[in-house]
C-alpha cells in the first residue's frame, strides 16, 4: 500500500494489466494508437477486442519435402513460398480448415508505450470452438500483428473478416524498453508476415560452430 | 475467314471459362459481367456459325476477342490479385468525371515493370456491339471495363503506381474527347493521313499534358516524381513532351501560374459541360503526418486520400534526414509503403462501417 501511495505522489503509473481508464487515457494521449477502432465497446474492462484483418497467409505443402529455417540465401526456397497468400474484403469469411497453421493480420494497427506489451489470446466464444492462437506483442511495436491461429477441432470453422476474434491485455512494465535498440525484422507490416527464422543472425554463427568440427 | 476461325475461338474460349468459372468476386459489378460474357459465348456457341456471311464472320470474331480481353482482366481482378486500395482511390477520382457506376476497373498484371496503361472499350463500339448482340441473341452487356495494366512486381508499390493517375486521366480525356476537340478546333477535321507529322505530335503532346494536370490535380506532383526518376531529361519525342517541360508545366499549375496548355484545357471542358482541371487535393503537412510516429495517416475525406500518395513521396524524399533515418533502405521502402496501404485501407473500411452503423 505504501508504494502505491508513493507512485501516485510520484506520479509514476503503476505496472500490471491495464484497466479500460488508463487504455483510454494512452489513446487519447496519443501514446497507443489502435486504428482503426471501429466501436469504443472494444475497450473492455482489462482488454481490447482486435478484430480479423483482411490478409491471410495459409501454409501449404509444396515441392521441398520441409521449411528450411537454417539459411537464407538465394539457393534455398524462402520461407514466404510455402504460403499461400489470400485476401478478403471487411465483411467476407475464410475457412480455418482443421490443424491448417493460418496467419492472418489484425484490421487495427497497433503502436504500443515502450513501457507496455499485449497479450494476444482469443475471445473465449471462439477459444471453446477449438481455435489456439499464442501471441505477445513487444513494447513499443508498432504495425498489425500477425496472428498463427489453428483449428485444433476436426470440422472447419468460417469467420468474418472484421470480426472480433482476439483480445489483446496490455501489461505495464516497470521500466521502458527501446523496441528499435535492435534490428526489428517486423516493423511497421500491415499484412501477415511469415516467419522470418532464417533471418535470425544467429544461424550464421552456429553454421560456422558447424564447419569448424569437421 | 471463315467458320472454322470462329470454331477455333470457341474452342479456345471454352478453356478460358473452364479456368476462370471457378474466380470468386468481391465485386457484384465483376460477377455480372462475368456471367453476361459466358451468356453470350454460349449464344455465339448454339448459333449457326457456320453459316454466316462474312459480315457476321468478322463481327463475332470481334465479340469473340472482346470476350476473350475480359476474361483475361476479370482473371486478374479477383481480391488476391487487385491491387485494391489504389483501385479504390482511381475509383473516387473517376467518379469526379463520369457515372463510374456504368464501369468496372478491372486489372492485368504484367511481367514488364514499365508497363502501366489504361486501356478501355470505345463507347461507341461498346453501344454498337449491344445493339447487335441484343438483336441477335437477346442480350446485352451492362458494364463497360476500364482496364489497367501494370507490373505485377510493382503492385504494391505506392510510389510507383501514382502513374495510374496519369493513365486514367488518359481515359478520362478519351471518353470526354477533351484534346481531340482541341486538335480538331486547331486543324481542321480531316482524313487522319493528311495531318502533318507536327500537327499529330502537338496532339500527342497535348494528351500528355491533359493526363499529367489530371494527375496533379489527385497527388500534386507525385506522378512527375515517378516520371523524372523513369525518364529523367528525356527530350521531346513524338508521343511524349520532355520531361522538363511536363514537369515545369505541373508546377505552374500548382503554384497557380497561368499557362494557356491549362486555359485550353479547361475552355474544352467547359463548353463539353464537364468539370475543370483544379487542385481537387488536400494538403497534409509533413510535420503533422502521423507517419512522423510510424502509424497511418488518419485519412479526412477523398480530397486528403489523393494527397496520401504526394506524402509519401515526401518521406521517401527525405528519408535520409526523417524518422526513418535509422532504418535500412529496404525497411525504409516497405515502411513508406505500408505505411499508405493502411492508411488507404483503413479509410475505406471506416467508410464502408458507417455505411451500415
Amino acid at each position: 500500500m505504501g508504494r502505491g501511495i508513493i507512485r501516485k505522489f510520484l506520479r509514476i503509473e503503476s505496472s500490471g494489466t491495464l484497466t479500460n481508464k488508463e487504455i483510454l487515457k494512452l489513446i487519447q494521449t496519443k501514446k497507443l494508437v489502435i486504428e482503426p477502432l471501429l466501436e469504443k465497446s472494444q475497450i473492455g474492462e482489462i482488454s481490447i477486442d482486435l478484430r480479423v484483418g483482411t490478409d491471410f497467409l495459409t501454409l501449404h505443402q509444396g515441392r521441398q519435402a520441409y521449411i528450411d529455417t537454417s539459411q537464407d540465401v538465394i539457393k534455398k526456397r524462402s520461407i514466404k513460398s510455402h504460403f499461400t497468400e489470400t485476401r478478403r474484403r471487411v465483411g467476407e469469411s475464410f475457412l480455418l480448415h482443421p490443424n491448417q497453421p493460418i496467419l492472418f493480420s489484425t484490421l487495427e494497427y497497433i503502436k504500443l508505450p515502450d513501457d507496455v506489451y499485449a497479450v494476444l489470446t482469443l475471445r473465449s466464444s471462439y477459444s471453446r470452438l477449438g481455435l489456439t492462437i499464442s501471441t505477445i506483442i513487444q513494447p513499443g511495436y508498432c504495425g498489425c500483428a500477425s496472428i498463427e491461429i489453428v483449428n485444433s477441432g476436426n470440422t472447419p470453422i468460417k469467420i468474418l473478416s472484421g470480426s472480433r476474434l482476439v483480445q489483446a491485455r496490455l501489461v505495464r512494465l516497470d521500466e521502458k524498453s527501446n523496441y528499435f535498440k535492435t534490428h526489428r525484422k517486423y516493423t511497421c507490416q500491415v499484412r501477415p508476415v511469415p516467419s522470418k527464422a532464417n533471418e535470425d543472425e544467429e544461424l550464421i554463427k552456429l553454421l560456422k560452430i558447424k564447419e569448424n568440427n569437421k | 475467314m471463315n467458320h472454322k476461325t470462329i470454331e477455333l475461338q470457341l474452342l479456345q474460349l471454352e478453356e478460358s471459362f473452364s479456368k476462370s468459372r471457378s474466380n470468386i468476386y468481391s465485386d457484384n459489378k465483376k460477377e455480372t459481367h462475368f456471367s453476361e460474357l459466358h451468356e453470350l459465348f454460349s449464344a455465339i456457341k448454339k448459333s449457326d456459325y457456320k453459316n454466316f456471311t462474312q459480315a457476321e464472320l468478322d463481327s463475332h470474331n470481334q465479340i469473340l476477342n472482346y470476350i476473350f480481353t475480359g476474361l483475361e482482366f476479370l482473371d486478374n481482378s479477383t481480391l488476391n490479385v487487385i491491387p485494391y486500395e489504389i483501385v479504390s482511390c482511381l475509383e473516387f477520382a473517376l467518379d469526379d468525371w463520369v457515372d463510374s457506376s456504368n464501369f468496372i476497373i478491372v486489372t492485368s498484371l504484367s511481367n514488364r515493370k514499365g508497363d502501366f496503361f489504361f486501356q478501355s472499350d470505345n463507347r461507341e463500339y461498346f453501344e454498337n456491339q449491344n445493339i447487335e448482340i441484343g438483336t441477335r441473341y437477346n442480350l446485352k452487356i451492362t458494364y463497360r471495363l476500364i482496364q489497367i495494366v501494370l507490373p505485377k512486381v510493382l503492385s504494391r508499390d505506392y510510389l510507383s503506381i501514382v502513374v495510374l493517375y496519369h493513365e486514367l486521366g488518359h481515359f478520362v480525356d478519351l471518353e470526354l474527347n477533351i484534346t481531340s476537340k482541341i486538335f480538331y478546333s486547331k486543324y481542321g477535321y480531316k482524313l487522319s493521313y493528311l495531318y502533318t507529322q507536327l500537327e499529330l505530335m502537338d496532339y500527342n503532346h497535348s494528351m500528355e499534358y491533359f493526363a499529367d494536370l489530371f494527375a496533379a490535380q489527385y497527388i500534386n506532383n507525385a506522378s512527375n516524381l515517378y516520371i523524372n526518376y523513369i525518364a529523367h531529361n528525356a527530350p521531346d519525342s513524338y508521343t511524349h513532351p520532355s520531361s522538363v517541360k511536363r514537369i515545369n508545366l505541373v508546377n505552374d499549375f500548382l503554384n497557380g501560374k497561368t499557362r494557356t496548355e491549362v486555359t485550353e484545357l479547361n475552355t474544352a471542358l467547359v463548353q463539353g459541360g464537364c468539370e475543370q482541371i483544379k487542385i481537387r487535393y488536400e494538403h497534409i503537412k509533413i510535420q503533422n503526418s502521423d507517419f512522423q510516429i510510424l502509424v497511418p495517416q488518419k485519412i479526412k475525406n477523398i480530397a486528403e486520400l489523393h494527397y496520401i500518395f504526394k506524402l509519401g513521396w515526401e518521406f521517401w524524399e527525405t528519408s535520409e534526414t526523417n524518422f526513418l533515418r535509422k532504418l535500412n533502405p529496404r525497411q525504409k521502402y516497405h515502411v513508406i509503403n505500408n505505411l499508405i496501404e493502411k492508411s488507404i485501407s483503413n479509410y475505406i473500411v471506416k467508410l464502408r462501417w458507417e455505411e451500415v452503423s
